[in-house]
């Protein structure tokens, strides 16, 4: 028994304090302060952006981000979630406008596709915020307007939300996980009013 | 959740009296916690909540085979989910010095992932049992075995392959993996004397979906009992895991967590524990700099135990939770937790 506990002792001589405490090692000190809706980023390609921020557990978790963006006539604004460092392999959320009063949001992830429509005039900037549950065994993909209501169940039928990845008769249903940790967006920088994220989900199971 | 308490009464009575003499058994678990947050970003929910009511029937088959279902109610976020827990038969009269079940069971991995949560020596799931396996533990479908070697030193092994279809929590019937999910357990055991000893074990899981995304999970554990009697004097209880994940572009993702818990017994009714976590995402990168994050997680949690009898137990407790990434503290919760959890009829033995 004392040469267990030993053994356990030692092992931990092998980690350093620092790594014990979480100290700071200058990683997350970031040196460029531009800002693209209030975060910092790096551009990864003409207009595609890694934003700062990294969901946790490795992309195997829980988080929810709030969009405010502008989108015209003939235009889209990308956004993608749990993603791998070059924004690939995750869940994408592509935002179109159809009409001065209507706006088209598609969901994508692992081949899966699917859309709806509402209501957003071209003068008033688009405000939601999305849920990405990445860390059941399919992903659950919401969407409310930021000023609510924040309905769950049956909040499509009774439009108590924009979108829910769960609900009855759908698309999903075999979609998999999403592949990273990290989140991006496709825009002119000038679309982009207010980003925040990785945030605690809206809905928590 | 009444309608399904008093349903499982009335069928659990009138099982027992039509099958008494093929010894059929019937267990009815109920277990309630009660969170109150002490500080003021405290994510406790500050109300009493129906964790789980778990029905279980068990019995033996015939001369060769065994047969346990289990059903069980959960609170999801305010609702009632009833589920199957596990169905399968076993044996370990067919084959010598060996086990075997086909069925829906909890993996035969790790300490905590085989034993329902109602009975763990704590109220709340370790953080790395939470992320790696699901709060409750690893249910599937699937077959697992299991060998007695025949060696002086006490060697068990299991091993096991399931579906794979879902991993974790699932609302959804999932995707067939490109590689299902398959795990082994080697255990052995020191005994210090007739009542007490310590086991000991490597584990292993592994996974790869359908997206290609590979998963390996080996861990290890260490049990250590000792007794004065029927009396667990001292316990000591540790897992630890690893997690590392390769997506199909082969980018890797690592994780590692460990809890440490130590239980003293303070009278024949009564015992103190207590409970170390820590959680480390090893693979952490900031998204704008490129540079490894030092990250770190942490709960504290002692618990103190009224047992009745072994049908009915409480529990108080605190818990304390930190997160620490390069020098900062994200977030810090802390709370009390009481816990009431009774059984009602047979209750299957556990294994040391």
């Amino acid at each position: 028994m004392k040469n267990l506990l030993f053994i356990l002792a030692l092992s931990f001589s092998f980690i350093s304090c620092d790594e014990l405490t979480g100290a700071s090692t200058g990683a997350n000190d970031i040196s460029i302060k531009k800002l693209l809706g209030d975060i910092s980023f790096v551009k990864v390609a003409s207009d595609k952006f890694r934003l700062n921020g990294v969901a946790e557990n490795g992309g195997v978790s829980a988080h929810s981000y709030s969009l405010r963006f502008e989108v015209a006539q003939d235009d889209s604004v990308e956004f993608y979630f749990h993603s791998r460092v070059d924004l690939s392999g995750g869940v994408v959320v592509n935002f179109s406008r159809v009409s001065s009063e209507m706006v088209r949001a598609t969901f994508s992830l692992n081949g899966i596709e699917d859309s709806i429509e509402f209501e957003s005039a071209t003068d008033t900037p688009v405000s939601v915020i999305v849920d990405i549950h990445n860390n059941e065994s399919d992903a659950h993909l919401l969407m409310w307007k930021s000023e609510g209501p924040f309905g769950v169940e049956d909040c499509t039928e009774e439009e108590t939300c924009l979108f829910n990845s769960d609900r009855f008769d759908t698309v999903w249903g075999s979609h998999g996980r999403a592949s990273g940790s990290y989140w991006g967006v496709n825009s002119q920088s000038e679309n982009i009013l207010k980003l925040e994220g990785p945030n605690e989900t809206i809905f928590d199971h | 959740m009444k309608r399904f308490l008093i349903t499982s009464l009335l069928l659990a009575h009138s099982l027992s009296s039509a099958f008494d003499m093929a010894g059929l058994q019937i267990s009815l678990a109920g277990d309630m916690i009660y969170e109150q947050g002490i500080n003021k970003d405290s994510n406790a929910n500050e109300k009493m909540t129906m964790r789980g009511a778990e029905m279980m029937f068990f019995a033996p088959l015939d001369h060769r085979f065994d047969g346990i279902l289990s059903a069980a109610a959960h609170d999801e976020d305010g609702e009632t989910v009833f589920e199957l827990h596990e169905m399968y038969f076993s044996s370990s009269k067919i084959i010598p010095r060996s086990r075997f079940k086909v069925g829906k069971f909890f993996l035969g991995v790790g300490r905590l992932n085989q034993i329902h949560q109602h009975d763990w020596a704590f109220m709340h799931a370790p953080k790395v049992q939470e992320e790696f396996f699901d709060e409750e533990g690893l249910i599937d479908t699937g077959v697992e075995f299991g060998h007695l070697f025949n060696t002086q030193r006490y060697l068990d092994l299991t091993i096991g392959v399931t579906s794979g279809h879902t991993y974790g929590h699932a609302h959804t019937d999932g995707k067939k993996p490109k590689v299902p999910t398959h795990y082994l357990s080697l255990k052995s055991f020191t005994s210090f004397n007739n009542s007490s000893g310590i086991q000991y074990g490597l584990n292993y899981v592994g996974r790869t979906d359908g997206e290609d995304n590979q998963m390996m999970i080996p861990g290890f554990e260490v049990v250590a009992k000792w007794r004065e009697g029927k009396i667990v004097k001292y316990l000591f209880q540790s897992e630890i895991w690893y997690r590392n994940t390769k997506d199909a572009q082969g980018a890797h993702s690592e994780q590692l967590g460990l809890y440490i818990y130590n239980q003293m017994n303070l009278s024949s009714e009564t015992d103190f524990g207590f409970r170390v976590d820590l959680y480390k995402d090893l693979s952490k990168r900031n998204s704008v700099t490129g540079k490894k994050v030092n990250n770190i997680e942490y709960n504290f949690a002692p618990e103190f135990t009224w047992r009745s009898s072994e049908f009915v137990k409480m529990r108080l407790g605190l818990s304390h939770s930190f997160a620490r990434e390069e020098g900062m503290t994200l977030s810090k919760d802390t709370r009390a937790t009481a816990q009431f959890v009774f059984i009602l009829g047979a209750h299957p033995a556990h294994s040391f």
